[in-house]
C-alpha cells in the first residue's frame, strides 16, 4: 500500500464495516472485512476499535460462543451519525485528489 | 513463536498500562486467535506483527499518557497537520473545522464560521487600533462601555423602582388602613360612650367613628388585594421580561459573534 491510512479514515473504515450488519460482529471479523479493503496491520486495529467504543461510535457486548467469551462491536446512533459525515467528507476530499492528480484540476 | 509465547510476552509488555485495558486486551487477541482458528496461528502472529512489540506499542500509544514516538501518528489532512493520538480538539495549531462536528448543517457551515470568526476578530482589531490611534481613544472606549453599563442599570433601575413603588403602595394602605380603623373603632366606642350623656354629640361621634371605621376597612381590602394579588402577578411580569431581555442580549451578542 503506497498511501498510508490516518486515523480518520480508518475510523471510518471500520465503522462502515461494523454498520453492515445491524446486531454488529467480532473482532477477527471485522479485520477481516477491513483488511478486504486495506492491507493493514491487525495490531493497529484493535486500538481503534477502544477508541470508537470510548467515543461512543460502538458500543460492546458479549456473547457466549462455544464455551467462551466472544465481544461483538456494534454501530451507535452517533456512530451512524458519524460514518455519515466521513462519507460525505471522504467524496469531496478523494474527488478533489482525483481531479488533482489526473490534472484536471487548474489552480 | 507461538500463539501461547505471544501473549504471554504482550501481556509482560503491556505492564504500564491501566489494569482493566491491559484485560480486555488480552481478552481480545485471545478471542481473535481462537477465531482464527488454530491452523492460522502461525498467520495471525504475522498478521500481528511477528512479534508482540508492534501489537504492544500501538496499544501503549493509545492507553497511556507518556507517548511514544510513532512515525506514523503524524497525519496530513486538509485539515492541516494533526497528531493523531491526541483528541482532536486539542490539536496545536488548531485544525479548521472537521468533520468531528455533530451536525451536517455545522459542517457546511463550518468554512463559512471560521471566516467569520476572523471577521469578528478584525473588527476588533480595527476598533483598538483606531482607539490607540487617537488620545480619546481610551476615554471614549470607557465612555461607551459605562454608557452601555449606565443603560442596563437604568433598566434594572426601572423594573426595580415599579416594584418597589407597588410594594410602598401596599405598604402605605396597610398603614392607612390600620390607623383608619383603629381610630374609627375607638371613635366609635367613645361616641356610644359618650351617648349616654349627650345623645345627640354621641350619636354623631359614633357615626362619623362608624365611617372612619368603614373607611378603613375599604383601604384594608384594598391592601389585601394588592398584596395577593397585584404583586405576585407584577413581580412574575417583571421577572419574565427581564429574562427575554437576558435571552434577547445572548442571541444579539451570538449573531455578533458569527
Amino acid at each position: 500500500m503506497v498511501f498510508n491510512t490516518g486515523a480518520a479514515l480508518l475510523d471510518a473504515i471500520v465503522l462502515a464495516v461494523v454498520s453492515r450488519t445491524k446486531e454488529g460482529t467480532y473482532g477477527y471479523k471485522i479485520t477481516q472485512d477491513v483488511r478486504q479493503a486495506i492491507n493493514i496491520s491487525e495490531s493497529t486495529l484493535y486500538p481503534v476499535l477502544r477508541r470508537l467504543q470510548k467515543d461512543d461510535c460502538l458500543e460492546a457486548y458479549d456473547m457466549e460462543f462455544r464455551g467462551r467469551n466472544r465481544r461483538y462491536y456494534k454501530i451507535t446512533e452517533k456512530g451512524a451519525a458519524q460514518l455519515n459525515l466521513y462519507q460525505s467528507e471522504w467524496k469531496k476530499y478523494s474527488s478533489r485528489i482525483t481531479s488533482v492528480l489526473t490534472g484536471s484540476y487548474h489552480v | 513463536m507461538n500463539r501461547q509465547e505471544f501473549l504471554r510476552q504482550l501481556a509482560q509488555l503491556l505492564e504500564d498500562i491501566p489494569e482493566a485495558e491491559r484485560r480486555e486486551a488480552l481478552e481480545y487477541y485471545n478471542n481473535y486467535f481462537d477465531d482464527a482458528g488454530p491452523e492460522n496461528e502461525a498467520q495471525v502472529i504475522q498478521e500481528l506483527g511477528g512479534d508482540p512489540q508492534k501489537a504492544a506499542a500501538s496499544l501503549k500509544a493509545e492507553f497511556q499518557s507518556a507517548k511514544t514516538s510513532q512515525k506514523n501518528y503524524g497525519e496530513y489532512s486538509e485539515q492541516g497537520f494533526r497528531d493523531t493520538r491526541i483528541p482532536h480538539n486539542m490539536q496545536t495549531p488548531r485544525p479548521m473545522p472537521s468533520p468531528v462536528n455533530d451536525h451536517t448543517e455545522k459542517q457546511n457551515k463550518g468554512h463559512r464560521e471560521f471566516f467569520k470568526d476572523s471577521k469578528t476578530k478584525k473588527i476588533v482589531i480595527i476598533i483598538l487600533a483606531l482607539a490607540a490611534a487617537c488620545s480619546i481613544g481610551v476615554e471614549l472606549l470607557g465612555g461607551i462601555i459605562g454608557l452601555v453599563f449606565g443603560l442596563l442599570g437604568g433598566i434594572f433601575g426601572l423594573v426595580f423602582g415599579l416594584l418597589a413603588a407597588v410594594f410602598g403602595l401596599a405598604a402605605g394602605l396597610a398603614g392607612m388602613a390600620l390607623a383608619t380603623i383603629t381610630g374609627g373603632a375607638a371613635m366609635t366606642a367613645a361616641g356610644l360612650v359618650k351617648c349616654i350623656t349627650n345623645p345627640a354629640l354621641g350619636l354623631l361621634v359614633t357615626g362619623l367613628g362608624l365611617i372612619i371605621l368603614a373607611v378603613g376597612i375599604l383601604l384594608l381590602i384594598s391592601f389585601l388585594w394588592v398584596a395577593i394579588k397585584i404583586l405576585p402577578r407584577l413581580a412574575r411580569w417583571c421577572w419574565k421580561h427581564l429574562l427575554q431581555f437576558f435571552d434577547w442580549c445572548q442571541e444579539k451578542w451570538k449573531t455578533l459573534k458569527k
